[in-house]
C-alpha cells in the first residue's frame, strides 16, 4: 500500500512571553491510503498540535515550526507557500473538529458552505456544485437534504451539524481526513451514529482518516493503528491489537488501567496514572513520563529512549525494552480483557 | 425477616427522599420542562448514580436539591426535613450537611482567591475556627485530598485540572457534610486523571462515610463508582436499579440503547458487539412528545405510549422502571 | 542523531521520585496584580502613556510655583505677551508668556490642569460607585429589582445629557464639586450597564454556585465573588471615564457653564484664549495640547491595561 501522508521528526513550538513553550517535539508517523490511524493522548500532549500543522492552520506567530517534515503527494507541507497550501486545504486534506457549533459559519446557508468548495476546487458550475451538496447531504445521513442545503447552521441539531461538517469535509473527495475529537461534544447515542456514519464513509469513498481522540473506545472501534502520544513525542505506536492486547510502554498500560470498562464488574480497581503531565515550558530531560512512571529508572530521568521496534508495525519509546532493563509486566488490567 | 420489617429497615436507611420533583424555567415566553416529576431514594452511605445526555435534566436535579434552584413541584425530603422549606438556623445546618462539587475545574474556583481563602470558604461562613486554627485545618484538608502545605498561597491558574478539581473537593469537605452532590466531576479532566479523582472519591466515602449523587454522562465511570444508577430522559427517571443490574439486563429501551452506544475499548469486543443505534435526537424540553417521552426514538414503541404517561414503579425488588412494555 | 551516551547496569536501577514532585507546581508563583503589572510594563504605548501622564502630574504640584506670579495676578502691563523657547527653558520671563489680562499663562495652565484631573478624578469616582453599585445590585438580584432599575436607566438614558447638566449646574454655583456631581450623574449609566451585564455572566459561574451552597449571603458573594472579578473591567472603565470627563469639564467651561474666571480649569482658559485666537493663538494652543496630551495618555494607558488585565489572555 502507498504512503498517502508521511510525517517525520516534527517539531512545533509557541513562543509566548513567558518563554518558549514546546509543544510537539519530534513526532513522525505515516498514514497509508485509505487507512484510519488514530493519534491519542490527553489534552496538552500535541495531538491537536500536530494535526493543525499538518493542515498549516496554526498562526505564526506565535507558532514556528521548528524542524521536520510533512510529506504530501511529493510536497513538504512546512514548505510550501500559502497559496499552494489553499489549495491543497479543503480539496486534499480536509478537516473536522470537535465543535460543529463554532466551525461552521453561521451566516452562511449550509448548501452554501459544500458548494463553496466544489466551485473553488474542482471548478464546477452552481447548479452542478448544487446538485453534489444535496447527494452528499444524503450520504452523511441527512434527511430531506433538498429542503435542508437551504437552512443556516443553527437550525441544524448538534449531530446534524457534525453530519453537516463531515458532508463539508467529504465533499472534495479529500485524500486526507483529520478529524480532530469528532465525536467528543456529542451525546453517546448521538456519538454511535457518527462513528457508524465514519465506518460506512469510509468503505465507501476510501479516503485516509487521521483520528484526534482522547477516548480510546472510540479508537478501539474505527481504528486499524494507534499512535499514542504524551508530552509532545509519541511513547507508542502499533496496530489497533499491538496497542490494545501487547502494549508495551507504562503510559499506554496508564491509559487502559485507568479506565473502568462498562463490560466489566466494577470490583477491578482502577489504577490511576499519579500526578499530571508535565509543563512543556520547560520539558524534562528524560523521559517526559518517568516523573509518573512506576518503573522509572536512573536513565529514564536522564535521556529520552530511542524508538525500538517490537515488531514490523509496533515502535515503543521506552528504556524498559533495553536489554539491561529489567523485565516488567504490564498491570492485568492494562492488557486487554481477562 | 419478613417483608414488613424489611420496608421499615429500608426507610430508616434513607438519607435524602425525593418526591416528584418538578423544575420548569420561563425562557422568554415559553415553559421548559427541564425536570417533570422524578420519585427516588438515596440511602445513607451509598452512591446514586444518576446518567442521561445533555438536557436530560440530571444537573438541574441536582441543583434543585441543593437549593441553588428553587422547587417549581414536589418534595425533597433530606434527614425527614423538607429542604426547600427551611430557614434561618436550620438551613445554615443544611449548607454544612448537604454540599456539591462542580463539573468545570477552570470556573469552579475564584480566580482571585487563594487556595488557603478558597478552601477556607465554609469554614468562615460557618464561623467553624479562626487564625492558626483555619490554616492548620486546610492544610489538613489538602492533604486529605492529596496536596500539600506548599500549595496555600498559590491561585487557581496555577494548578492542573485535576489538581483544581482536588481543592473543590476539600473545599467542599471542610463543613463536614453527609451528603455530597457530584455534577460530572470528572468530565471535564483527562482520563488518567478521572482515575485519580474517582479513587479520592471512593476513599473519602469509606473513610467518612459519606453519601454521593454521583451525576455523570459516562456510563462507565458511573457504574464503575455507583452502587445504584439512575437513567434520565427527558426531564424523567426512566429507570433506575442496581448498577450491576441495570447494566447485566436492563429494563427500559432508552437504557438498553445507551448502553449498547458506550465504545468500549477493546477492539475484539468493539467488532462483535452488536449496538442499537438510536435514530434522531432529542426532543426539546418546551414542547415535550407526549405520552412517555421516549417514543419519538423508541425502537419498541407502541400505541399507547403516545397516550399514556408509563408509570414509575417498581417492577422487581430494588428495579424501578417506566415503560408500557412492563405493565 | 546525537551520540548516545555509554549505558550502564547502573543506570537501569529504579529511580527515585520525590512523592511530592508530582504535584510540585514548576513555574514560580506569581500574584495577579504583579503579572498585570509585568504584562503593562512591556506594552509600549502605554508605558509612554504613563510617562507622559507622569510628567504632567509633577507639573500641576510644581509648575504653579515655578510661575512668576500667581494664576489670577493681573499685569496689564505685560497683556498678550508671546512665549519665547529660550523663556520656557530658562524661566526668565513668562515661560508660557501671557493672556490678554496679563496673567501668567505657565501657572493659569497647570494650576487649571490640576483643577481639571480633579473634577475628571472626582467625577470618575462618583461614576464609579453609582455605576458599580446599582449595576452588581441589578444584576445579582435580577428578576424584580433588576427590571426596575434597568427601567429606570432607560429612562434616564432618554434625557439629553447637557439639559441635566445645564439644570443642575443652575440650580447650584458652579464649582468642583458641583461640575464633578453634574458630569458622575449624567455618565454612571454605561457604567451600571457594564457592570451589569459582567455580574450577570459571573453570578452563573461554578464558583459563586460554590459559595452559595456554602451558604454564603448576598453581601459575602458580592464582595468576596463578584467585585473582584468585575476590578479589572472597572479600572478600565474608570481609565477611559477619567478623559471624557476632561473633555466634557472643558466643554462646560467653554460654553460658560464651568467655572468662572479668574478661577482655572483648561476649560476655561482654552475659552479665554479663544477669543484671541487669530492674534496670539498661543494662548488656545498651549492649553489645547495639555488636553491632547492628557487625552492621549489616558486612552494608551487604559488600552494597555484592558490587554494586561484581559483573562483571556492568561495561561
Amino acid at each position: 500500500m502507498s504512503k498517502v501522508l508521511e510525517v517525520k521528526d516534527l517539531q512545533v513550538s509557541f513562543k509566548t512571553y513567558s518563554g518558549e513553550v514546546h509543544a510537539v517535539r519530534g513526532v513522525s508517523f505515516d498514514l497509508d491510503e485509505g487507512e484510519t490511524i488514530a493519534i491519542v493522548g490527553e489534552s496538552g500532549c500535541g495531538k491537536s498540535v500536530t494535526s493543525q500543522t499538518l493542515m498549516r492552520l496554526l498562526p505564526s506567530p506565535p507558532s514556528v515550526i521548528k524542524g521536520g517534515e510533512v510529506l504530501f503527494d511529493g510536497k513538504d507541507l512546512t514548505k510550501v507557500s500559502e497559496k499552494e497550501m489553499e489549495k491543497i486545504r479543503g480539496a486534499q486534506i480536509a478537516m473536522i473538529f470537535q465543535d460543529p457549533m463554532t466551525s461552521l459559519n453561521p451566516t452562511l446557508k449550509v448548501g452554501d458552505q459544500i458548494t463553496e468548495g466544489l466551485m473553488k476546487h474542482h471548478k464546477m458550475s452552481k447548479s452542478d456544485a448544487k446538485k453534489k451538496a444535496v447527494e452528499m447531504l444524503k450520504k452523511v445521513g441527512i434527511p430531506s437534504p433538498e429542503k435542508r442545503i437551504n437552512q443556516y447552521p443553527h437550525q441544524f441539531s448538534g449531530g446534524m451539524r457534525q453530519r453537516a461538517m463531515i458532508a463539508i469535509a467529504l465533499a472534495c473527495a479529500p485524500k486526507v481526513l483529520i478529524a480532530d475529537e469528532p465525536t467528543t461534544a456529542l451525546d453517546v447515542t448521538i456519538q454511535a451514529q457518527i462513528i457508524d456514519l465514519m465506518k460506512e464513509l469510509q468503505k465507501d469513498i476510501k479516503t485516509s482518516i487521521i483520528l484526534i481522540t482522547h477516548d480510546l473506545g472510540v479508537v478501539a472501534d474505527i481504528a486499524k493503528r494507534v499512535v499514542v502520544m504524551y508530552a509532545g513525542k509519541v511513547v507508542e505506536s502499533g496496530t489497533l491489537e499491538e496497542i490494545f492486547y501487547q502494549p508495551k510502554h507504562p503510559y499506554t498500560w496508564g491509559l487502559l488501567a485507568s479506565m473502568p470498562r462498562l463490560d466489566q464488574t466494577s470490583d477491578q480497581e482502577l489504577l490511576p496514572i499519579p500526578g499530571s503531565p508535565p509543563d512543556l515550558f520547560k520539558p524534562p530531560k528524560g523521559c517526559p513520563f518517568a516523573a509518573r512512571c512506576k518503573h522509572a529508572m536512573k536513565i529514564c530521568l536522564e535521556e529520552m529512549p530511542e524508538a525500538t521496534k517490537v515488531s514490523s508495525t509496533h515502535q515503543v519509546a521506552c528504556w524498559l525494552e533495553h536489554d539491561m532493563a529489567p523485565k516488567v509486566e504490564p498491570p492485568a488490567a492494562a492488557v486487554g480483557g481477562e | 425477616m419478613n417483608a414488613e420489617q424489611t420496608k421499615t429497615k429500608k426507610q430508616e436507611d434513607i438519607i435524602l427522599d425525593v418526591q416528584n420533583l418538578k423544575k420548569h424555567f420561563k425562557v422568554g415566553r415559553q415553559l421548559v420542562q427541564a425536570v417533570d416529576g422524578v420519585t427516588f431514594q438515596v440511602r445513607r452511605g451509598e452512591t446514586l448514580g444518576l446518567v442521561g445526555e445533555s438536557g436530560c435534566g440530571k444537573s438541574t436535579v441536582g441543583r434543585t436539591l441543593i437549593r441553588l434552584y428553587s422547587a417549581t413541584d414536589g418534595k425533597v425530603l433530606f434527614n425527614d426535613k423538607d429542604v426547600h422549606a427551611l430557614r434561618g438556623a436550620n438551613l445554615k445546618q443544611f449548607h454544612r450537611k448537604m454540599q456539591m462539587i462542580f463539573q468545570d475545574p477552570y470556573a469552579s474556583l475564584n480566580p482571585r482567591m487563594k487556595v488557603l481563602d478558597i478552601i477556607a470558604e465554609g469554614i468562615d461562613i460557618h464561623g467553624l475556627s479562626q487564625g492558626e486554627e483555619r490554616r492548620n485545618r486546610v492544610i489538613e484538608l489538602l492533604e486529605t485530598v492529596g496536596l500539600n502545605r506548599s500549595h496555600l498561597e498559590r491561585y487557581p491558574h496555577e494548578f492542573s485540572g485535576g489538581q483544581r478539581q482536588r481543592i473543590g473537593i476539600a473545599r467542599a469537605l471542610a463543613v463536614e457534610p453527609d451528603f455530597i452532590i457530584a455534577d460530572e466531576p470528572i468530565s471535564a479532566l483527562d482520563v488518567s486523571i478521572q482515575a485519580q479523582v474517582v479513587n479520592l472519591m471512593k476513599r473519602l466515602q469509606t473513610e467518612r462515610g459519606l453519601t454521593y449523587l454521583f451525576i455523570a454522562h459516562d456510563l462507565s465511570m458511573v457504574k464503575y463508582i455507583s452502587d445504584r444508577v439512575g437513567v434520565m430522559y427527558l426531564g424523567n427517571l426512566v429507570e433506575l436499579a442496581d448498577s450491576n443490574t441495570l447494566y447485566d439486563e436492563p429494563l427500559h429501551p432508552y437504557t438498553e440503547a445507551l448502553l449498547s452506544a458506550v465504545p468500549i475499548p477493546d477492539p475484539n469486543v468493539a467488532k462483535t458487539r452488536e449496538r442499537i443505534i438510536l435514530e434522531g435526537d432529542v426532543p426539546s424540553p418546551i414542547n415535550p412528545p407526549s405520552g412517555c417521552r421516549f417514543r419519538t426514538r423508541c425502537p419498541k414503541v407502541k400505541d399507547i405510549c403516545s397516550q399514556v404517561v408509563p408509570e414509575w414503579k417498581e417492577i422487581k425488588e430494588n428495579h424501578w422502571v417506566a415503560c408500557h412494555l412492563y405493565s | 542523531m546525537k551520540e548516545t551516551m555509554k549505558l550502564t547496569p547502573d543506570m537501569f536501577q529504579p529511580a527515585e521520585i520525590d512523592d511530592s514532585a508530582k504535584n510540585a507546581i514548576a513555574r514560580p508563583s506569581i500574584g495577579f496584580w504583579k503579572d498585570v503589572w509585568r504584562r503593562f510594563y512591556r506594552n509600549v504605548g502605554a508605558m509612554v502613556g504613563l510617562v507622559l501622564l507622569s510628567i504632567i502630574l509633577v507639573l500641576t504640584f510644581v509648575g504653579p510655583s515655578m510661575g512668576k506670579t500667581d494664576y489670577q495676578a493681573q499685569n496689564l502691563s505685560v497683556q498678550d505677551q508671546e512665549p519665547t523657547f529660550q523663556n520656557m527653558i530658562s524661566g526668565d520671563d513668562y515661560r508660557f508668556g501671557t493672556d490678554n489680562l496679563g496673567r501668567d499663562l505657565w501657572t493659569r495652565v497647570w494650576y487649571g490642569t490640576k483643577v481639571s484631573l480633579m473634577i475628571a478624578l472626582l467625577a470618575a469616582i462618583l461614576e464609579i460607585v453609582f455605576g458599580v453599585t446599582i449595576g452588581v445590585i441589578s444584576g445579582y438580584f435580577g428578576g424584580m429589582v433588576d427590571n426596575i432599575l434597568q427601567r429606570v436607566i432607560e429612562v434616564l438614558y432618554g434625557i439629553p445629557n447637557l439639559i441635566v447638566v445645564i439644570l443642575f449646574l443652575i440650580i447650584f454655583d458652579p464649582g468642583i464639586v458641583p461640575i464633578a456631581l453634574a458630569l458622575a450623574l449624567t455618565n454612571w449609566l454605561p457604567t451600571a450597564r457594564i457592570v451589569r451585564a459582567q455580574v450577570l455572566k459571573l453570578k452563573s459561574q461554578e464558583y459563586v454556585l460554590a459559595a452559595r451552597t456554602l451558604g454564603s449571603g448576598h453581601i459575602r458573594t458580592m464582595t468576596k465573588h463578584l467585585l473582584p472579578n468585575i476590578v479589572s473591567i472597572v479600572i478600565i472603565a474608570v481609565m477611559f471615564a477619567i478623559p471624557s470627563a476632561i473633555f466634557y469639564e472643558a466643554f462646560l467651561s467653554f460654553i460658560g457653564l464651568g467655572l468662572r474666571p479668574p478661577e482655572a480649569s483648561l476649560g476655561v482658559i482654552i475659552n479665554d484664549g479663544a477669543q484671541n485666537l487669530q492674534i496670539f493663538p498661543h494662548e488656545l494652543l498651549i492649553p489645547s495640547v495639555i488636553i491632547g496630551i492628557m487625552m492621549l495618555s489616558f486612552n494608551l494607558i487604559g488600552d494597555g491595561l484592558r490587554d494586561a488585565l484581559d483573562p483571556r489572555m492568561r495561561k
